[in-house]
């Protein structure tokens, strides 16, 4: 190999410079990542651009769009269902993200020990994630919580679950609760790399179970349980399938998730401009959310964590 | 001794307990499936059917104006597997760039890479629309396919980069003094231990596509092309009259790819995933 | 060495070529495309290689249920039985997808060439010129419209060209459970008042415990405004100078609120919109249970198919004080053509085909309401099964003589106040969060303003 390389070094050419170049860390980092910074330049920033575009517009997709300035903007902050839907879209996000974390790490715990059955244990709990938001999944959530619906019949009750305002919004919570899986095994897979000789130091030391889990366990998944958290959250904000196919919305709004009604009124009502400022506003807002969290994982996340 | 044992059997109990409570709603689908489809409601309760029947499986599968439900799993699975094998490859290029290499410019692309997690969907569902059918690719595959060579799936890029960072340095030095280039480290020392990462995007990627719903309503426009969650939903027209006995049927089928993949690569799914938490 | 330098060859191939990558992808996907079209096709090859005008390829678009699609493109079919050069591609959705993707489909000038679309759209496909406007092929007799009524004709109407031919000819009806109503001796009948509606719903559940169920709220609104003298949509605000006008039926959902007779709201929502969910045929006790429904009369079809055994459903009028003022025949959709389209002069030739030929309408059956065409109506009319036979009286022998002409094509806006604002303010009454003065004003402003949104689009 090394005399290839002194060959080469013989007859400097263009051909030899740019093997050079290529060969540099820069360029080749730069090289690795070509596929993104096209693909974010094609797929993401110019439909961005554009949607920031149509957000200074009244547009109907079907016709042309006509630039109104920020008109859209100001609609948004004066409209009653917006903030509707940004509480609703808050509320289920900040119910459903933590109860999600903690039952995926509950379950994470109790399926970590390598028995014989424990892969279909795993699959068990996994399962409901796989179906993720698909039509049926939803129509079949709809139909168990309809008033004569599986639930009410199990446990003899008679509530239109999807009827009132009250649990309307719980039922959908507790079908992201339901879908903990991948967080479960985000889980697993660091409980499992958690070092035995921390635990068998501790018990020389004399803890017991609790507070080996409060003291080694939980500080080491920190970082995995703010990574969950981040992305839980955002993935909560965009909340859309679920609330566009069992409720529609309804009762009263008090499910019209905020992805929802920016569908509504971008494809439904035919207002892609004001659709696209709702976009531009749920960016903020998510960007927002995620700086905060990001700030005040100083306080509560362990560095050295896995 | 006797107490241990006494543990483990409550645990195990325990464990199943929950785990059937978990998939009851599943195992439900899966009964109601083989009731007759005007009693699915009305026996909800009951979970064997009284009248046990294929029916809604040959309705279902004889799918809508001549199309086959088989066509419409057909072309799920092409578009999913493709989508999948892009993803993979790109993503795991754009991880090992990111992960080990430094560059000018480096910490804005990760960030970017961040920032197309936390966009919502829906924004740039027009405007992309738009843009694809300035490239003349409606009602065809490539909007839901070609994308995924570039990487541009945030959270697939951060599994991989994750997996990476958590892999030995040495091995890098050591290939290095051997006088491998940035490339071949990569092809030859990374490639092989990602494979376990590789396997994690994978099953995402294609539970993923296998579930999008929004892309093929936006692209496809004509049944012999449609996808199954687009048909899926044909059955339940809210205008008109439903066949949930046989939506729920084909929702069965349409799981059964989906649960294979899982059973086969579970493995990969603990192993694969990110051993670093959020160091951003 | 080698090893080296294939390794650069290899990672740089993945990365570089990625562009060609696609493309090759692009191929692969395209190829197959066309393999799975092929089966399904009479004529896969023809589009391709004729290419001389004499192969023809249409798409067709349309919502609706697994019976609908059914007779639609058997009936495409047909018609491609009798002119084997055009071939047909389908483009079915559920009634929401189908307008998502419709608007998309616009967007990128790759309309359908026949779409089936609610009269309420119209506008906004005509204003950003999508639709073709049919006036010269009527003319011409391309189109024969000779069978079809002025009054069915004008709802396709939009600035003067007509742009939407009725795929189906529907009125608004109270759908009620005949089986029930005859079992307690309750009387019912066409062409009631709303204190003569009341009296029904008051003895029902005096006598079953069976309550009412209110739906279709715009068009109780509708019926009000036109008795009024106005239409509901007037350019870009609501036809009627007052919230007063409106009243009448809020008032109505709040008496049986404090009555009783009306259902518990919770239990309608939670049994969702689609017509087999209805609480007229899906109930477990009287609790649950309407006695009527109030639906296009087409849809009675799919409400009777559903329903539970020995309940028979018949149809009356929607109650209103003034129906020769009030009702209308209804054009719950329209089959519109492509501007863009290439081949406008066969798309129209199918549309003639579908409206005049004794072939489509016995393949269709009445389906999505009566025949435009007069003719194809009488003719369809004895083949029909029951229940569709009695929409049809319904329509022909009811309405037609205690109707007027249908309002114009409305702005944009209008589906927004149809659907959120009529639904979302009758739910709050019906919820006891609103009074009906309350509702009346609510829906008079919400709607103003949201017209008045809507045209600063244009």
């Amino acid at each position: 190999m090394k005399t290839a390389i002194a060959e080469k070094k013989k007859k400097p050419g263009i051909g030899e410079r740019a093997y050079k170049t290529l060969m540099k860390e820069s360029t080749a980092g730069f090289v690795f990542c070509l596929p993104f910074i096209l693909g974010f330049l094609l797929f993401i920033l110019i439909p961005l651009l554009l949607s920031l575009y149509y957000s200074l517009c009244k547009y109907n997709i079907v016709g042309g769009a006509q630039f109104i300035g920020i008109q859209n903007y100001l609609d948004v902050f004066k409209d009653d269902k917006f903030w509707k839907a940004l509480g609703v879209t808050g509320f289920y996000a900040v119910v459903s993200v933590p109860l999600r974390v903690i039952f995926a790490l509950i379950v994470a715990l109790l399926l970590v020990r390598d028995t014989k059955v424990t892969p279909i244990y795993r699959a068990m709990y996994y399962l409901p994630s796989l179906l993720g938001a698909s039509v049926a999944v939803a129509i079949l959530w709809k139909q168990m919580f309809a008033y004569d619906g599986l639930i009410n019949a199990i446990f003899g009750l008679k509530i239109a679950w999807l009827g009132e305002t009250d649990t309307a919004i719980w039922v959908l919570i507790l079908l992201s609760v339901w879908q903990f899986g991948s967080s479960m095994l985000i889980f697993v897979s660091n409980l499992k790399q958690i070092p035995s000789s921390l635990y068998e130091a501790a018990r020389v030391d004399g803890a017991s179970g609790i507070q080996n889990f409060f003291r080694i366990t939980l500080p080491l998944l920190t970082p995995t349980i703010f990574f969950n958290l981040v992305m839980q959250s955002i993935n909560g904000l965009m909340v859309f399938a679920s609330g566009q196919i069992i409720t529609g919305g309804k009762p009263l709004d008090s499910t019209l998730f905020y992805a929802l009604y920016m569908y509504n009124q971008t494809f439904a009502y035919n207002n892609a401009g004001y659709g696209s400022a709702l976009g531009w506003v749920l960016i903020v807002i998510v960007a927002l959310y995620t700086a905060i969290l990001f700030k005040t994982k100083k306080f509560w996340v362990y560095e050295g964590g896995l | 001794m006797a107490r241990k044992k006494r543990r483990k059997v409550i645990y195990h109990i325990l464990t199943m307990l929950c785990g059937i409570i978990m998939i009851y709603p599943l195992i439900w689908m899966v009964c109601s499936s083989f009731k007759e489809s005007g009693t699915i409601f009305l026996t909800a309760s009951e979970l064997i059917p009284r009248n046990a029947t294929i029916e809604n499986f040959i309705n279902g599968w004889q799918g809508f104006s001549k199309v086959s439900f088989g066509v419409f799993i057909k072309n799920t699975f092409v578009v999913a597997v493709i989508a999948m094998a892009l993803t993979v490859a790109s993503s795991a290029l754009v991880a090992y760039g990111l992960a080990r290499l430094r560059f000018k410019g480096k910490n804005l692309l990760f960030a970017l890479v961040l920032l197309t997690m936390m966009l919502p969907g829906e924004i740039v569902m027009i405007p992309r629309y738009l843009w694809f059918n300035k490239l003349g690719w409606i009602n065809t595959y490539l909007p839901m396919t070609v994308p995924c060579a570039f990487a541009i799936q945030g959270f697939m890029v951060y599994q991989m980069k994750n997996f990476i960072e958590g892999l030995p340095r040495e091995l890098n030095e050591a290939a290095k003094i051997d006088g491998c280039s940035y490339y071949s480290i990569f092809t030859r020392i990374i490639l092989p231990l990602l494979k376990p990462a590789m396997g994690t995007v994978a099953i995402f990627s294609f539970i993923n596509n296998w579930n999008d719903y929004m892309s093929p309503l936006l692209y496809l426009k004509n049944v012999p092309k449609y996808t199954v969650s687009l048909a899926l939903k044909l059955f339940c027209d809210q205008s008109s009259t439903s066949d949930y006995g046989a939506m729920f049927a084909m929702a069965v089928v349409s799981l059964i790819p989906v649960i294979l993949i899982f059973i086969f690569c579970q493995r990969y799914l603990v192993e694969g995933i990110s051993t670093q938490g959020l160091k951003g | 060495m080698k090893k080296k330098l294939l390794s650069i060859l290899l990672a740089c191939a993945m990365v570089c070529t990625f562009a060609a990558c696609g493309d090759s992808e692009e191929q692969g996907g395209a190829d197959k495309e066309q393999g799975e079209e092929t089966p399904d096709e009479e004529e896969p090859a023809g589009d391709e290689t004729a290419g001389d005008g004499e192969a023809i390829n249409l798409t067709a678009a349309w919502w609706g249920s697994q019976d609908r699609n059914d007779r639609f493109s058997n009936a495409f079919d047909a018609y491609t039985a009798e002119n084997p050069n055009v071939t047909f591609e389908f483009q079915i959705n559920t009634f929401s997808d189908h307008l998502t993707a419709l608007s998309a489909s616009a967007a990128s000038d790759t309309m359908p060439d026949l779409a089936m679309l609610q009269t309420d759209y119209l506008k906004t496909y005509t204003d950003a010129d999508k639709l073709l406007d049919l006036t010269p092929y009527i003319e011409s007799g391309a189109l024969d419209l000779s069978n079809v009524s002025e009054s069915v004709i004008s709802t396709g109407e939009v600035d003067g060209g007509i742009y939407g031919i009725s795929a189906g000819n529907n009125a608004a009806a109270l759908i009620y459970n005949k089986t029930l109503l005859e079992e307690n001796g309750i009387e019912i009948k066409n062409l009631m008042n709303y204190e003569e509606f009341m009296d029904v719903c008051r003895q029902v559940y005096e006598k079953t415990g069976v309550k009412t169920q209110f739906d279709n709220m715009a068009t109780w609104l509708e019926h009000l405004a036109r008795e009024n003298g106005t239409s509901l949509f007037d350019g870009n605000a609501l036809g009627v100078e007052s919230a007063d006008v409106f009243l009448p039926f809020y008032e109505m959902v709040e008496t049986g609120r404090e009555e009783g007779w009306l259902i518990d709201q919770g239990i309608q929502t939670s049994n969702g919109t689609a017509t087999e969910e209805q609480a007229i045929i899906n109930y477990s006790s009287p609790e649950t249970q309407s006695w009527c429904s109030f639906f296009n009369s087409n849809q009675m079809v799919a409400m009777q198919n559903s329903a539970p055994e020995g309940v028979e459903l018949d149809l009356v009028t929607m109650p209103c004080s003034d129906p020769s003022k009030a009702y209308y025949i209804r054009q719950a959709m329209c089959w519109t053509i492509a501007a863009g389209s290439e081949n406008v002069d066969e798309a129209v030739a199918v549309l003639n085909w579908w409206i005049n030929s004794e072939e489509a309408n016995g393949i269709i059956l009445g389906e999505p309401g009566v025949p435009a065409s007069t003719e194809m109506a009488n003719y369809v009319a004895e083949q029909l099964d029951e229940a569709t036979a009695k929409t049809f009286t319904f329509v022909t022998d009811v309405v037609t003589p205690n109707s007027a002409a249908g309002d114009p094509p409305a702005e944009n806006g209008a589906a927004q106040v149809r659907d959120e604002v009529a639904n979302g303010v009758c739910e709050r009454v019906s919820y006891g969060e609103l009074s009906a003065e309350e509702a009346a004003q609510e829906f008079f402003t919400q709607g103003n303003e949201i017209m008045a949104n809507s045209a600063a689009a244009e």
